[in-house]
């Protein structure tokens, strides 16, 4: 009866150990995963794709100034972010 | 159109355009499959027969590994740079932590820049063409430094909170 009762601990504390390795690697991975970098020598967005000449990571003076000549009658009010 | 925020340099990270065909004038699928693929490139990844997708690198090169078929949010992705206004990045006020930032990497649809096209099709003519493209690791870089920026100020404000409350008087015991 002891003996099993040992073995029954013995597995317990296997499979606590396994449990805790197991987050420390889920954990390990997570932290692993990267933040991108810019490139090195920055982004040059026209080289990036657009929609009508109006390029992703384009300034927002430049991209609100290029909407306003595609879209001269709008009545809406495009102003960068201050 | 978003831009991202401050206090990194504020660019366009989102860009969406909507085109709904005329009455009598819908070309057909193929022609406008074939127009987007000679503006984005020839192999979009197909996320459904009317849903296709272009990955790329920030240097315009293709994405490695770019998402698959079954990879979610993709059609449906969202930027972490606000299209209003913004107090905080996190889900709470608390400071952005491991966990959370995983779950900002997990939910972007690939850390470069998407396209997908999502067309509406009826009885083989395109009535409708949406066209959403995000740089989604300028917007995470920008979202990261946004919440570190909040961070820092609102730590100030608790310390010059702290530091009024000291020069307060004891009320009468």
């Amino acid at each position: 009866m002891q003996k099993f009762a040992t073995k029954t601990l013995a597995l317990i504390l296997f499979l606590a150990a396994a449990n805790i390795s197991a987050q420390r690697t889920a954990f390990a991975q997570a932290v692993a995963t990267p933040v991108p970098v810019e490139p090195a020598g920055g982004i040059d967005p026209s080289k990036l794709p657009d929609v009508q000449g109006l390029y992703l990571g384009t300034p927002a003076d430049v991209a609100v100034a290029r909407v306003k000549s595609l879209y001269p009658n709008t009545s809406r009010n495009f102003s960068p972010p201050s | 159109m978003t831009f991202s925020a401050p206090p990194n340099k504020q660019v366009a990270v989102y860009l969406k355009r909507t085109v709904h065909s005329e009455q009598g004038k819908a070309p057909t699928f193929d022609v406008v499959a074939s127009a987007l693929k000679q503006e984005y490139g020839a192999n979009p990844v197909m996320f459904q027969p009317t849903v296709l997708a272009w990955f790329f690198n920030e240097s315009s090169g293709p994405l490695v590994p770019a998402p698959q078929k079954g990879q979610p949010f993709c059609p449906n992705s969202q930027t972490w740079s606000p299209n209003h206004s913004i107090s905080t990045y996190t889900a709470n006020t608390m400071p952005l932590e491991q966990p959370e930032l995983t779950h900002w990497l997990k939910t972007k649809c690939g850390m470069g820049i998407t396209v997908v096209a999502e067309l509406t099709v009826s009885g083989g003519l395109v009535m409708g063409t949406n066209v959403t493209m995000m740089e989604n690791a300028e917007d995470l870089r920008d979202a990261l430094a946004g919440e570190l920026y909040i961070e820092k100020a609102n730590k100030a404000a608790k310390q010059q909170q702290m530091n009024d409350a000291q020069g307060q008087k004891v009320p009468k015991l």
